[in-house]
């Protein structure tokens, strides 16, 4: 059985750029990818190709096992079955709510239909407002309504939640997630908000310059990143330089147990996240560290410490002072990275 | 900076009083005097000549409209070929001045025109471009050639405000539409309503250009209340030629007001965001497209310009009426050169006053700004006629009787006051796209108002001024009605030159002259277009 977005070989130039540079990824039916990666790596462009709203210049893409999308052809988005809400939500400013449900929905809804809508995304009361008469929450749940109105089965959203406040874009994701798991719905999500993707995604895509970097779970992708740009990007680790000798990498932490069954690469670092270090001011530990800085994360301290000349984030359970030193505690399973050829 | 606002709010109001004082001036003038006579003149007969006008204007609106949509559209929305040069020269007719767009098509479908001729030849048809149809009390109200006419030369007009709502909409509100409903519906549901002011203003501004345009029904013969305005200025009394303009005045500037107030003001004001990018998703290729946008543009300033070159032949033509032309040709250049320049600066301190004064009364500035344009040129220029010959005659031969009113001054007032809208859009239109934030810079770092401006502001606003400069330039030398009425022999202008020229029947000098002055108006357009990359845009 066909997968219910496939992505083969997939290239988009503009001009000098190369926006998309052989992706190739595939999306089964009722999964929730989020495709993650800085500003300007192609992940809206490899949205909008899905929905058909870009050209390709080779490869092609696959909705449902049909051909939609590939050289000189392009079929057109609104035979897609899909729905997308975009960044800027691109809220229809001449339509009230009720008119946009309608248009969207390409007939006029149901009375006892809209009004079930309405309650859903929470935008009962406000049939009669126009877009600029919302709030930045209402809006974004009309779009999402918008988006899904017409019954597709597979939901492309671009950044929709980047620039709401936190209490509302954890509040729509818990709505996402609700109606993703009611409507058995496709969900392709483009962000480059860390804990955006690891709340919504099955899967996480992580790219860079127009190329996939890794596609794993959530847990993989944190645990066994692919590469110190995936390392880097999604937990902010530090890559830590050492040898390998005897059962144990040696680097500024210490000697770090290799777990059996790890093969090394060629020229292996070590990938440190700072949940994974443990500062413990005027303590001994597996290595001594200076803080240089710290911030306050609500129940815990996040310290940036100087260790033997490396620069590394760590936790530390009470409040540290500048420059106090201590004791630095690697824990966890490490995973290492190859240094070659990293940008 | 209260000095820097007077510097600017002083010649700003002067240039406000010399375009709207006339106006008042021969308006007060009108009601004094021999009153009865001239409100007298106000009978059946002008209203019958309104309601002319009234439908040519209504019927020019609406095709001009369409016209201008479907290439706007196929422009911003389609890919075809040669769409962006298209997109670059489509205000090309705009450089043909009404009259001559008029003696274009008399070639063809005049009473000896190619085709009436063919037609009355193969068919028996006996086809005038100048009759009118629709009897109302026993004369015909609708002219259909007329506002064929009028239509080939305003349509840029409509095109130019459409263009800009185009810019405007952002283009993620139509994908949305697109991936929801198809394109068809998404037009008609999202990109059209959100075109509509845009839509509706472009329809007001071309009424406003056909029910005050004198030199198209003049040629043709068609009984509008323009001929009537003119007639009874040139032979009976210039006031009462000011009471029986009353009617067209209330209308044109009722139709101002709904731009500016009205569904329009959105339009007026314009938006300073940057809507987006528009994908090549959203231009399929077309050819249909490609052909219904050139076949538009192609009819009405190809066909015009073709005709006028094959009819005035090769370089003897031209020879021949050089040193007869020469003094107007250079009149008209002067004129143009020095108009475009005050309209420019006069826009740039208009704008800037208005800017000063914040929203709401900055939007009044520009109202008044913008009155004179809901005048005809004839009331206009018979306004200016009255105020500064009376002024002049308090001393005869003074200052203002030798460089005002038998000078360069009068004609000068005169395209001032019919062209400051487009020198204060022109730069106003730049102005609101502008951030703020490089000027608060230049401010904090501790330049002082007069460095910011000359530094900051100004390289900034180049192209608007410049856009100011190039329309002035070409509306200047194309303007006919001013050329006739308040020119002296010294300035008298080639349009003034055509004009008589046409009832010679000197078709082949009268096609030369006008190749020339379209060259003319040509050359700044077309570098302001490569230099800026960009078309003249007044929204």
């Amino acid at each position: 059985m066909s997968a219910h977005v496939e992505i083969e070989d997939l290239s988009r130039r503009f001009g000098e750029t190369e926006a998309l540079s052989g992706v190739d990824l595939r999306v089964e039916r009722g999964e929730r990818l989020v495709v993650l990666g800085p500003s300007g790596c192609g992940k809206t462009t490899l949205l909008r190709a899905v929905a058909g709203l870009e050209a390709v210049d080779r490869g092609e893409i696959r909705l449902r096992g049909e051909r939609v999308s590939a050289p000189g052809l392009r079929v057109d988005p609104a035979r897609r079955g899909i729905g997308f809400v975009f960044q800027d939500l691109a809220l229809w400013p001449n339509m009230r709510v009720a008119r946009q449900l309608d248009f969207a929905a390409g007939r006029r809804l149901a009375s006892a239909e809209r009004a079930a809508l309405l309650e859903r995304f929470r935008l009962a009361g406000l049939e009669r407002r126009r877009p600029a008469e919302l709030s930045g929450g209402e809006q974004q749940r009309l779009a999402l309504a918008r988006a899904l109105v017409a019954g597709p089965d597979l939901l492309l959203l671009d950044e929709p939640l980047a620039a709401l406040d936190v209490a509302t874009a954890e509040e729509l994701r818990g709505v996402l997630r609700a109606i993703a798991r009611e409507r058995e719905l496709t969900i392709i999500d483009v962000t480059h908000r860390q804990e955006e993707a690891f709340e919504l995604a099955d899967r996480i895509a992580v790219m860079r310059a127009g190329r996939l970097e890794q596609v794993a779970s959530p847990e993989d992708i944190l645990d066994r990143p692919a590469n110190a740009f995936v390392a880097r990007f999604v937990s902010r680790a530090a890559m830590l330089d050492g040898t390998a000798a005897e059962g144990a990498f040696r680097c500024a932490l210490g000697a770090i147990p290799i777990p059996a069954g790890v093969t090394l690469p060629e020229h292996p670092r070590l990938a440190v996240r700072e949940s994974r270090l443990e500062f413990r001011p005027g303590a001994d530990g597996a290595a001594r560290a200076r803080v240089t800085d710290r911030a306050f994360l609500g129940e815990t301290w996040r310290v940036e410490v100087d260790c033997d000349g490396a620069r590394l984030r760590a936790r530390c359970a009470v409040a540290p002072e500048i420059g106090v030193e201590g004791g630095l505690e690697f824990r966890g399973t490490p995973w290492f990275v190859s240094g070659g050829g990293e940008a | 900076m209260k000095r820097a606002r007077l510097l600017v709010a002083i010649p700003a109001i002067a240039v406000l009083g010399a375009v709207v004082a006339p106006l008042v001036w021969a308006g007060v003038g009108a009601l004094r005097g021999d009153v009865g006579s001239r409100w007298a003149r106000l009978n059946g007969v002008i209203l019958d000549r309104m309601v002319n006008s009234f439908v040519l204007g209504i019927g020019c609106a609406l095709v001009s409209t369409l016209f201008g949509l479907a290439l706007v559209w196929a422009v911003h929305r389609r890919e075809f070929f040669g769409r962006r040069l298209l997109g670059a020269i489509y205000v090309a007719p705009l450089l043909v001045p009404p009259h001559i767009h008029t003696v274009s098509w008399m070639r063809v479908f005049g009473r000896q025109g190619y085709l009436s001729n063919w037609l009355h030849d193969h068919w028996g048809w006996q086809f005038d471009i100048r009759r009118g149809f629709v009897d109302v009390g026993g004369a015909p109200v609708f002219f259909p050639g007329t506002m064929m006419i009028m239509v080939s030369a305003f349509w840029p007009l409509a095109a130019l405000v459409i263009s800009a709502g185009f810019r405007q909409i952002a283009p993620r509100q139509e994908e949305a539409a697109i991936v929801a409903v198809g394109r068809r519906r998404a037009f008609r549901g999202v990109t059209l309503p959100l075109l509509a002011p845009h839509l509706w203003t472009a329809g007001f501004f071309v009424f406003i250009f056909a029910i005050t345009c004198y030199g198209v029904p003049a040629l043709l013969d068609t009984p509008t209340i323009m001929l009537e305005v003119f007639f009874t200025s040139a032979n009976v009394d210039p006031l009462a030629a000011w009471v029986i303009a009353i009617p067209l005045v209330a209308t044109t500037v009722a139709a101002l007001l709904f731009v500016l107030l009205g569904g329009g003001r959105r339009v007026w004001e314009g938006r300073s965001l940057d809507p987006g990018r528009v994908t090549s998703a959203m231009r399929p290729r077309s050819a249909t497209a490609g052909i219904l946008a050139w076949g538009i543009l192609l009819v009405t300033a190809g066909w015009p310009l073709a005709s006028l070159l094959h009819k005035a032949g090769g370089p003897e033509t031209y020879r021949a009426i050089w040193n007869n032309v020469l003094p107007q040709v250079k009149a008209s250049l002067i004129l143009a050169v020095v108009a475009g320049i005050t309209i420019a600066a006069a826009g740039l301190l208009v704008a800037g006053f208005a800017n000063a004064l914040g929203r709401r009364r900055g939007f009044l500035v520009e109202v008044l700004a913008l009155l004179p344009f809901a005048f005809p040129a004839v009331v206009v220029a018979l306004s200016l006629n009255e105020m500064w010959g009376s002024l002049s005659a308090l001393r005869p031969d003074g200052l203002l009787d030798r460089w005002v009113y038998r000078g360069m001054g009068l004609p000068l007032i005169a395209y001032l006051a019919l062209f400051l809208p487009f020198g204060v859009r022109g730069v106003r239109a730049t102005m609101t796209r502008l951030s703020p934030r490089p000027e608060e810079a230049a401010m904090v770092a501790g330049r002082g108002s007069l460095a910011t401006f000359t530094s900051v502001t100004l390289p900034r606003l180049a192209p608007g001024i410049l856009a100011a400069f190039v329309l002035g330039y070409i509306l200047t030398l194309g303007e006919l009605v001013a050329g006739l009425m308040v020119n002296t022999d010294r300035w008298q202008t080639a349009q003034a030159r055509v004009f008589n020229m046409i009832h010679f029947s000197r078709d082949e000098e009268v096609a030369a002259l006008c190749v020339m002055i379209a060259l003319l108006a040509l050359v700044p357009t077309a570098i302001y277009a490569v230099a800026f990359n960009r078309r003249v845009e007044v929204l």
